[in-house]
């Protein structure tokens, strides 16, 4: 027994003294401020935002800078793991979605207001619709992003369809299932179940305006459900899309799927941020969605590329907000940064890479008839996480023919009504 | 007659020997290939060897773009992954000799707690661990794996240890008592020496495993500075901007050396079991 | 001699012992038990990650055996996982480890190649390969279009998917092969030659010598296996992300959208909890049996 108790008090001791040694935080040294930003992306993004944070640190020699960037595998998780550990950067960036979802868990992003950063270089509503939360301003647009229709012209002329083709919900079926009646393995779209999901958002919006409303409400009827599948059903019945059990193994990467690379599929539904990356080395050019007659909103989505956010637990909130105003509208920042976050959402980012030459005209082209025909933003509850796995699982079944079109109605509703009694 | 039979069954074993290693070694092979394809060709078409090939992939992967090269993120990972695998080896031979070869109170059920501690999916405990290591001041260093590597708390290796103490026959032991050495002895001089491919069981899994670990190394690790090869590997992999795989596949092939060199180099301690070592009746 | 033994180590307790499993003690206490029981009581939560978690009683586990049909799925998926998965792997790994066992030419370079996937493990490389192979025109139905067999959706068919996945395990049975090997060498040669000159052909060695000798390490696999296919997920979620209509939908990745998607920590952790416990259970399921089958070197 007293072996056992000697042996105790060893092991408490050790205890104490991995504790002991732990505690001693590192001293908070004076002086110079160190800032930490964090972000996701490629190379084409790393290498000119630390370019921009190392002329603001020569201005500032002060403040220093400290990137933390990675790919995307694991950034979300990363950044939510930090947050719930207090320990997460000071200028952080986020996906638009990201927002409302972190907001709602608890006081995470610092306000921004017009003393901070001049304001008047956003569009007003840009800012509310989609990086306000509760009435507060929690952080700026990086760039804007809309949807995009992708055609494969070439394609289209091979297969008899006049590529110039105003598209309609109803010639998409006409003519696009021309491809599959003469090539069994070519199809007019390249979608995979989630951009089928997009499909069906978008449908939705024009017939009934969202899916889910800003009262949290499911804002389709029954009957304009079964609608929306019916109509979708014809897809997979003629042809116009590929079997869900070819395309689920791309799910959120249909640009991997070889039929598309090997130019098997001629259409894409897309957004202009991931555009060059879905057309790879193919030949392709921007159209405009499909709207129908009376639609009360086009369903085409706008929102920023990416957010910009600082974190309410930031020791230097106000360092850190200047940071973001020189990296959103001080030329030379913009200059260095180029199109690393896409085309900016600035007046001054937007002229100044103008003047550069740097916009390719593509991509001003596919963002410009986005503008135009952009609907109404989404409510937070429709990009809730949650009701998108609904949506999808639905969706899904529909899609492998588990479900007609009216049950998958009727399911998609009673699910949703679910999901969202509990947010 | 017996003889020709022997050979036939040693010509099929060698078939079947060489099938299965290229179906084993083939992943490896296309991604050597696919280091040298363009992004269409790496998704457009099924064959290992590149059409028209793309040089460049391992001295651009190697550089990098960022303010870090690959060179950087294997010192790194060497950094992180010795120490680990040191203290694993150590750990784990000490807490199995303790558990196959003594009898204490409550013995079953601290075995029992430490195999209950594998039973719950690390998922939930990410959190929980990471504020506890941030209390700790562990953060952004890799102490969150060479301390609980000191500590034994990898218990896949206790209890694999225990397993392999525990299939050699007591005698030995019994027969160093009666030299009369103490059991540090006995486990040092007598029993360690017929462990040694579990010993390096050991080292080869804890290796691969710390080299290979992304979610762990992820969470606790935030300086581009301090990043293993894991980080190193998909920090240009985003979901939206276009990426030149060619340079992942280069950089993962790289990333597969060291362990596939420490497995072969290390290998003769496999063919050497208790055969050779010989045990003295 | 047997009695012997017995009185040695069985009958008197050796605190010197405590000294040994110290590390682990101190590891356990200090680094392992404290999350432990911050997730145990998160599973009576509304734990979200960020904010106070407020108390709900037992309603997570209310809601997981009464309204959570994914969780049905999930535990069914996971079931058959661990019943396709793990046996296949042992057994694979067991007969590779005895054909490597012999002395065969080039058997370091065999044995390195074998282990070759299990280095390779969740690679970025390996989920885009798998797709490659399995995929509709992909080169495993090329292959079997040779021998006249129709193009199959190995990845995207509902009643294939969680097979194929399960092959990726399989494939990496690298580990458990080597731990085999490992156990082989340790089998005294003068048991083999004890029992060739009895004139045991090469069945009985195998199943009166090299199955007993090895049992410990058997065991020791297959618990390890077990636990570890109950909350593997890698593999579907690099390649199929629990699709197609949730057929790959593993426990771990359930466990992995609540907590990290859903932001739904404290739901999650009760989901980890009933795992646990049933992992616990055929755990213990598996030791009581191995006291009729496996033999230890120290209870000879």
């Amino acid at each position: 027994m007293k072996k056992t108790l000697v042996l105790l008090l060893i092991a408490l001791l050790a205890m104490g003294t991995v504790f002991a040694a732990g505690s001693k935080e590192a001293a908070k040294q004076d002086g110079p401020v160190t800032l930490r930003l964090s972000w996701w992306g490629g190379d084409s993004r790393h290498t000119p935002t630390l370019k921009a944070m190392e002329a603001y640190s020569a201005a500032n020699p002060n403040v220093k800078l400290e990137g933390e960037y990675g790919g995307w595998d694991g950034y979300y998780q990363k950044i939510v793991t930090q947050i719930a550990g207090g320990t997460a950067a000071d200028i952080i960036q986020i996906d638009q979605p990201w927002l409302a979802e972190l907001a709602s868990k608890g006081d995470v992003f610092a306000v921004i207001d017009n003393s901070m950063v001049d304001l008047s270089q956003f569009d007003a509503d840009f800012l509310k619709n989609y990086c306000t939360y509760d009435g507060k301003l929690l952080g700026l647009p990086t760039g804007t992003n809309v949807n995009t229709f992708i055609v494969d012209d070439q394609m289209l002329t091979s297969f008899g369809i006049d590529p110039n083709t105003k598209w309609t919900w109803d010639n998409i079926i006409t003519e696009g299932k021309k491809i599959n009646q003469k090539d069994k393995s070519a199809y007019f779209s390249g979608a995979s179940p989630d951009i089928m999901r997009y499909w069906f958002e978008i449908y939705i919006a024009q017939l009934a305006g969202a899916v889910v409303d800003n009262n949290k409400k499911v804002a389709f009827t029954e009957a304009q459900g079964t609608e929306a599948f019916t109509y979708f059903k014809r897809w997979f019945d003629e042809g116009i899309v590929a079997p869900f059990s070819q395309t689920s193994l791309f799910y959120q990467k249909f640009q991997e799927n070889p039929s598309w690379i090997n130019g098997k599929m001629a259409t894409s539904w897309t957004w202009v941020s991931s555009m060059d990356k879905d057309i790879g080395a193919r030949k392709m050019s921007t159209r405009q969605f499909p709207v129908m007659a009376g639609a009360k909103n086009t369903g085409v989505l706008m929102r920023p590329s990416q957010i910009m956010v600082v974190n309410s637990n930031s020791k230097n909130k106000a360092e850190a907000v200047k940071v973001l105003n020189y990296l959103f509208t001080d030329p030379q920042a913009l200059e260095l940064l180029g199109l690393a976050r896409g085309i900016p959402a600035t007046v001054i980012g937007r002229s100044t890479l103008a003047a550069m030459g740097a916009i390719s005209t593509m991509a001003e082209k596919a963002t410009n008839e986005g503008i135009a025909q952009a609907g109404l933003p989404q409510s937070t509850y429709q990009m809730n996480s949650e009701v998108i796995q609904v949506m999808q699982d639905v969706i899904d079944e529909f899609g492998f023919g588990k479900l007609t079109p009216a049950e998958a109605s009727a399911k998609l509703i009673k699910n949703l009504n679910a999901i969202l009694a509990t947010l | 007659m017996i003889k020709s039979k022997k050979s036939v069954s040693r010509i099929i074993s060698y078939i079947f020997l060489i099938v299965l290693a290229y179906v084993m070694v083939y992943p490896l092979l296309w991604m050597v290939g696919a280091s040298f394809k363009s992004n269409q060709e790496i998704f457009g078409t099924l064959g290992l060897l590149p059409k028209s090939p793309v040089f460049g992939a391992f001295g651009a992967g190697w550089t990098g773009t960022g303010q870090y090269g690959f060179s950087t993120f294997l010192y790194n990972t060497f950094l992180m992954v010795i120490p680990t695998v040191l203290f694993t080896v150590i750990s784990a031979t000490l807490v199995g000799y303790g558990f196959a070869r003594f009898d204490f109170p409550l013995k079953k059920v601290l075995f029992v707690t430490m195999l209950a501690t594998m039973m719950l999916p690390a998922t939930v405990i990410i959190i929980p661990r990471y504020i506890f290591f941030k209390r700790l001041g562990w953060l952004d260093t890799y102490l969150p794996f060479i301390v609980p590597a000191m500590l034994g708390c990898f218990p896949f290796f206790n209890f694999m240890m225990v397993q392999f103490f525990r299939g050699l026959p007591l005698e030995i032991d019994e027969s160093g008592k009666l030299d009369g050495c103490n059991s540090f002895v006995i486990l040092k001089d007598l029993l360690l020496p017929l462990c040694k491919s579990a010993i390096f069981s050991v080292i080869v899994f804890q290796f691969v495993w710390t080299w290979n670990d992304f979610m762990n190394v992820l969470i606790y690790i935030s300086s581009v500075a301090k990043y293993p090869v894991a980080l190193g590997l998909r920090m240009t992999m985003d979901i939206s901007t276009e990426f030149d795989w060619n340079q992942i596949m280069a950089m993962s092939v790289i990333s597969i050396l060291p362990p596939v060199i420490l497995f072969f180099a290390a290998q003769k301690y496999f063919v050497e079991g208790i055969a050779t070592t010989g045990m003295k009746n | 001699m047997k009695k012997g033994n017995e009185m040695l180590t069985r009958k008197r307790y050796t605190y010197i012992g405590y000294l040994y499993i110290l590390p682990w003690i101190i590891g356990f206490l200090v680094l392992q038990l404290a999350p432990l029981i911050n997730s145990f009581w998160y599973s009576f939560t509304n734990f979200q990650l960020l904010g106070d978690p407020k108390f709900l009683g037992l309603d997570n586990y209310k809601k997981i055996f009464t309204n959570d049909p994914t969780f049905l799925q999930s535990l069914k998926v996971t079931s058959y996982y661990v019943l396709i998965a793990v046996p296949l792997k042992l057994g694979f790994a067991l007969l590779i480890a005895i054909i490597l066992n012999q002395n065969i030419k080039g058997i370091n370079f065999f044995r390195t190649l074998y282990y070759i996937p299990s280095i390779l493990g969740g690679s970025v490389a390996i989920s885009v390969l798998w797709k490659y192979l399995f995929m509709n025109q992909g080169i495993v139905n090329n292959l079997l279009s040779v021998v006249g067999i129709p193009a199959t959706d190995w990845l995207g068919d509902p009643r294939y998917a969680l097979g194929t996945i399960s092959l990726v395990t399989v494939w990496q049975f690298g580990s458990s092969m080597l731990l085999f090997l490992a156990g082989l060498k340790q089998i005294p040669v003068s048991q083999y030659e004890a029992a060739r000159i009895d004139g045991a052909g090469r069945l009985r060695i195998f199943a009166q010598i090299t199955i007993p000798e090895l049992s410990p390490i058997i065991l020791f696999n297959l618990i390890m296996q077990m636990i570890n296919a109950f909350q593997d997920f890698t593999s579907a979620f690099v390649i199929t992300q629990g699709g197609p209509l949730k057929s790959t939908y593993l426990y771990g990745l359930m466990l992995y959208d609540q907590g990290f998607k859903f932001f739904k920590m404290g739901y999650s952790s009760a989901l980890s909890w009933i795992l646990f416990v049933i992992i616990l259970f055929f755990t213990s399921l598996t030791f009581r049996s191995s006291e009729s089958w496996v033999h230890y070197g120290d209870s000879l």
